[in-house]
């Protein structure tokens, strides 16, 4: 069951001056609806594109009219102005109408490279193509994702954290993180989620509580390790040892060395540990209580790990949820889970048939559920007091990104955020990366290949919101994160010249 | 180590620049139950799917992971497939990379550092408790074994994938820390552990000492080194951390040892220096014996084995051959081999057969493939290895003999029924498969199957050219298609498989320029429907509700080119095989694949490598060595006793 809330530490719990930054990422996956998940409303003012536009630009979402910086033709809104009753899309429902004035709705972040179902995409490692769909993107070099560079800064984490950091998810063992453990041109792996809420927990808290046998020494294994890391260093000086193989032998003192970390902390001084949740390991269901509790738990272990500093970056990938059933008169939700098994009626089956309006039902259900249910949950876990008048959440930057664009396409990609990353970023806005007055390349459903900007930009504004300076990410000599390359596309179907001038600042005007 | 004469070029790919044509690769998207099988991986998270259960069946060399998803290739059906011809993943080997083999004594490629394989590691675990006497353990220690992360076949071979992550360190902590506590838990188990002195008030230095050269060695794979012996004594003893009693140091030295590098890699850092250098080192007789039995049988070695290198006798070419003889013949190495067929040809990638859908069921009608309460796929696959295993084993057959068996091997009556013939009875003589249906392992149902009523000729053709004949087809780029080019074909009641997969991409010329390279290997497969049952009509039945909407003559006429042979028009797979079989492309292509199975790294080029490349292939040529003899022949290979260091 569910951790009990009054189990959890008390507010006045952190100290510290600066209260800690912390990243938590939410991806879900395929096609998201447009108009499902943008506001579509020409209330309080505002009027549709299809007002404005008679070609495939009028795709019956609200038309932003504020400048957002002098020069581009670049958009915004205050959220509030959208909020109803029934919050301010299809989507995003209102159970988020309360967090309103700490999110910020990004639109027209751009992929560059040429990505199809992707595991890093959204955290800036475009080659991350699933098997079974290969991409373009895949020539790239894996690079860490953002959250793995976080992870292995000293400046996220002035020591060795306890965990670096979180993967959570249900149905998908493979994560959307890929990690280089923070050796500059070391092989970079894709990491694993925890899919079963006892395993997390495991990792958060530890496994068994110290022997109270008598006699051995509490701290031996330690100091075991201790030795097992002394082996290893030693082994470095081995000439009969190649530098790849000092590369792997490096990676083993990365890899033992925190090992040692965990073992060293001293467990929960500063909050009290939840309960060990039960162990829920059926990684391939999709009974809608299992999901729910498991979401549910999830969350717990989530909120616990971040609140008892742990650790500072999480990741949740939703490959599980709960939505309506094939048929409109029935109210009762049902499991999906989004694989790469795109038949019909899947959650992925349903992405791929976008034009088909009881799919769009569907799967708009799913990801309302998902708002509700997934990202309004861990923001109401969250929005409680850390330090001063800021909460946990203020304090935090939570990225609620996405597989692809509209319609399997990796354009205008979506994002939202929430929190602030202690005042970096200026939240309670919607703003709009797209040039609504350039040229709309092709229309599918819903969407136009319009320009917008690229995601690089937004993995810039992550990396500095979390403490990082561009010496602190940027390689090569080159400005920015994450790959630029457009190779494959053609001009004449893909908007393909964005201004590489800028790509290593920034979001223009999220700041405020 | 013995002269080389070698001098022979080697088969360049004439398909390279043909195939650099985009539009190939498959996008279909995977049925895939469960997502991951490998539960490989880095830094955090889940522990994954687990693999042998060493408790259970002792040492194995099998591999992790249920059958899941699709025919070989990762052609797993979807649902309506996918247009391009490619599959997932593969284990596509370039025979090319091998280069020429010199003349002279050539050096055998660089031998990168590399944990144990997961399963080598889990097994060695489980022997290591059997050899002292800690049989009991097993069961306990089991599922924290199951926990470290597997190996993944996703790109290549499991024994490929050397990464490792917090997962592994944390799932070799947990073992270890386990199995130092209980095998110190209580008298029996010390005493079986380090011998009765140890259940004594205080341990005695003769007690410690005995049991680090017994315990010591079996974990280590070698005499503990002075510095060795030192530093494990001075865990019992030391003061960091101080232990309580002798169990508690006798647990502290298992924990240390079963963390040791040396335990979970495979260190090769004592032999003797080849021509004074220390980058190029023949073998200690401990690392060849090491060698050998992580070659063949996944493990540790055995006491022989052992004591083989102890007297020295390994060193020697008639010591090795002894025991590479005995090795050889143990039936560890059988399972060894088979696993690199399965791997090879991608059969854990199989997702099951889609029988809750109505028109799988109406194709499926009379037969009993894909009912639940039986595993059909299983049977498929252990077709397969019946098969390799007659003409490896039981026969001393050739890869001839394998590619144009007329035999049938299956003991499965449903599978046999698929087929119209009697299931093989266990002894005797096996049936003869009907005339013009079947010919070898390239038409046997486990490559030809698929998820679902309909075949993927694209998928099929391409596991041919990728898989069996290790050429590299470039995947697609879906952005530079036109929308719906990866749409699978509408089912028609006019059209077959063949005629709506050819109207796909009919006119294009971005995707004709590779496909049919691909394409008209894979139509010459339609003799055989989804579940791999020979056909000359096509049934084609309604999605939704089963109805047979239509039956259609088949096309099975193709012209293909393989090899350096100019294109020929085939007609039909018996045909194609003939062809493949002529090409001598199989040969270079098993070849280059065994050799980055067994020997667990690419190859270097123009270096002994290819020389061990070119002695299998020709040995698997048609007037070639048997399989048998050519799977023995790659520890024979002079490279193999030897260790190249890669650039410092």
């Amino acid at each position: 069951m569910p951790f009990l809330e009054s189990l959890w530490p008390p507010p006045a719990r952190g100290q510290a001056l600066m209260p800690a930054k912390r990243f938590i990422v939410l991806k879900t996956f395929s096609t998201q609806l447009v108009k499902e998940w943008y506001p579509a409303s020409s209330g309080n003012g505002y009027q549709l594109h299809d007002a404005k536009y008679s070609d495939s630009r009028a795709d019956g979402t609200t038309l932003l009219t504020k400048k957002l910086v002098a020069g581009k033709n670049y958009t915004w809104a205050p959220l509030t102005d959208f909020q109803t009753s029934g919050g301010i899309s299809g989507i995003l429902g209102p159970s988020l109408n309360p967090f309103l004035p700490k999110l910020t709705l990004v639109r027209g972040l751009d992929f560059l490279p040429a990505v199809n179902h992707n595991y890093g995409g959204l955290l800036g490692n475009f080659s991350s193509c699933t098997a079974a769909t290969p991409c373009d993107a895949d020539s790239l070099p894996d690079v860490p994702t953002i959250d793995q560079v976080l992870a292995y800064s000293s400046k996220f984490y002035a020591s060795t954290p306890s965990l670096r950091s979180l993967h959570l998810s249900q149905g998908v063992t493979d994560a959307m993180s890929y990690s280089n453990l923070g050796m500059a041109g070391a092989q970079v792996q894709q990491l694993k989620t925890r899919t079963n809420p006892l395993d997390a927990f495991n990792d958060v808290f530890g496994t068994n509580p110290p022997s109270t046998a008598p006699g051995p020494d509490p701290n031996r294994d330690k100091l075991l390790v201790d030795r097992v890391h002394d082996d290893y260093v030693k082994l470095k000086s081995s000439s009969r040892l190649s530098a790849d193989d000092k590369a792997l032998v490096d990676r083993y003192v990365t890899l033992v060395s925190e090992l040692q970390a965990k073992l060293s902390v001293t467990p929960m001084l500063a909050c009290t540990p939840p309960a060990t949740p039960q162990s829920l390991s059926n990684n391939s269901g999709l009974d809608t209580a299992d999901i729910t509790t498991k979401w549910s738990l999830f969350l717990d272990v989530v909120t616990a790990a971040l609140m008892c500093d742990r650790t500072r970056i999480v990741t949740l990938g939703v490959h599980k949820a709960l939505g309506p059933g094939p048929d409109s008169s029935d109210p009762s939700l049902v499991g999906f889970y989004h694989s790469e098994d795109a038949s019909g009626g899947t959650w992925h089956g349903l992405a791929h048939d976008f034009d088909n309006a009881n799919s769009r039902r569907m799967l708009k259900g799913i990801n309302a559920w998902v708002a509700e249910n997934v990202f309004a949950k861990l923001l109401s876990k969250l929005d409680v007091p850390e330090s001063g008048d800021s909460t946990y959440l203020d304090n935090s930057l939570v990225y609620w990104g996405n597989e692809l664009g509209f319609n399997h396409i990796a354009y205008s990609v979506p994002c939202l955020l929430a929190g602030s990353a202690g005042g970096f970023l200026k939240p309670g806005r919607y703003l709009d990366y797209i040039d609504w007055d350039g040229r709309a390349y092709f229309s599918q459903e819903d969407g136009n290949v319009i320009q917008g900007i690229p995601h690089n930009q937004f993995l810039v504004t992550a990396l500095q919101a979390m403490g990082l300076a561009p010496s602190d990410y940027e390689t090569g000599g080159q400005p920015g994160y994450g790959s630029t390359s457009v190779s494959g596309r053609s001009s004449d179907t893909w908007a393909v010249d964005y201004d590489f001038g800028t790509i290593g600042e920034i979001l223009p005007g999220i700041q405020g | 180590m013995h002269t080389r004469a070698h001098s022979r070029a080697l088969l360049a790919s004439p398909f390279v620049a043909l195939l650099a044509v985009a539009c190939t690769g498959s996008i279909r998207e995977t049925v895939a139950a469960d997502d991951d099988s490998s539960g490989n991986a880095a830094t955090s998270g889940g522990t994954g799917g687990s693999a042998t259960s060493p408790g259970k069946g002792g040492t194995s060399a099998g591999s992790g992971g249920t059958h899941a998803g699709g025919a070989p290739g990762g052609s797993s059906g979807s649902g309506g497939g996918g247009t391009s011809g490619a599959s997932g993943s593969s284990t596509t080997a370039d025979p090319g990379a091998f280069g020429t083999c010199p003349s002279g004594t050539p050096e055998p490629g660089v031998t990168p550092l590399s944990k144990l394989s997961t399963v080598q590691y889990r097994n060695t675990v489980v022997d290591l408790l059997r050899a002292s006497g800690l049989d009991d353990l097993i069961e306990s220690v089991t599922p924290l074994l199951d926990a470290v992360p597997d190996d993944s076949t996703q790109a290549s071979f499991r024994g490929l994938d050397k990464r490792i992550s917090s997962d592994h360190l944390g799932g070799y902590f947990n073992v270890a820390t386990t199995v130092g506590d209980l095998a110190t838990a209580d008298p029996k188990h010390l005493s079986a552990l380090a011998g009765s002195c140890a259940t004594q008030s205080s341990l005695a230095s003769s007690c410690l000492d005995a049991f680090l050269k017994d315990f010591g060695k079996l974990a280590l794979r070698h005499p503990l080194t002075s510095d060795e012996l030192e530093e494990y004594e001075d865990v019992a003893q030391g003061s960091s951390p101080a232990a309580a009693s002798p169990a508690d140091a006798l647990r502290n030295v298992v924990v240390t040892l079963l963390l040791s590098p040396r335990f979970v890699n495979h260190l090769e850092l004592e032999g003797s220096p080849v021509s004074g250098r220390d980058d190029y080192v023949a073998l200690s007789p401990h690392e060849i014996a090491a060698r050998l039995s992580y070659t063949f049988w996944q493990t540790m070695p055995d006491a022989e084995l052992m004591s083989a290198a102890d007297d020295g006798s390994l060193a020697t070419d008639d010591g090795f051959d002894k025991e590479l003889t005995r090795v050889f013949a143990d039936d560890r190495t059988q399972q060894t081999i088979w696993q690199f067929w399965n791997e090879w040809l991608r059969f854990e990638a199989f997702t099951g057969f889609a029988s809750e859908r109505p028109a799988f069921r109406a194709l499926a009608a009379g037969e009993h493939v894909g009912e639940a309460g039986h595993d059909h796929w299983g049977d498929m696959v252990q077709e397969v290895r019946d098969l390799t295993e007659l003409y490896t084993w039981k026969q001393s057959g050739t890869l001839l003999d394998l590619l144009t068996s007329p035999l049938s091997v299956t003991q499965s009556a449903d599978l046999s029924h698929l087929y119209g013939v009697k299931a093989w009875s266990g002894s005797g003589s096996y049936p003869t498969l009907p005339d013009g249906t079947r010919s070898g392992l390239l038409t046997r149902s486990a490559l030809l199957a698929s998820s679902l009523e309909t075949t993927n000729p694209f998928h099929r053709g391409a596991l041919v050219r990728r898989a069996i004949l290790c050429e590299d087809l470039p995947q697609p780029d879906p952005t530079t298609l036109p929308p719906g080019s990866l749409d699978p074909p509408p089912t028609s009641e006019t059209e077959t498989t063949r005629a709506r997969y050819q109207a796909k991409i009919a006119g294009n010329n971005l995707c004709l320029g590779c496909h049919t390279t691909f394409s008209n290997i894979g139509y010459t497969f339609e003799a055989y429907d989804s579940l791999g049952r020979f056909r000359t009509q096509e049934q084609v039945f309604d999605e939704q509700t089963g109805a047979l909407l239509a039956t259609l003559p088949i096309d099975t006429t193709a012209s293909v080119q393989i090899g350096d042979e100019p294109a020929s028009d085939v007609d039909g797979p018996l045909a194609l095989n003939q062809h493949i079989v002529a090409s001598g492309k199989v040969e270079a292509c098993l070849s280059a694949n065994y050799f980055r199975y067994t020997l667990r790294r690419e190859p270097e080029a123009n270096s002994a490598d290819a020389c061990a490349f070119a002695d299998m292939r020709t040995a698997l040529t048609t007037t070639g060595r048997g399989l048998r003899d050519v799977f023995r022949q790659i520890a024979a290979e002079p490279g193999f006793r030897a260790r190249k260091v890669g650039a410092p």
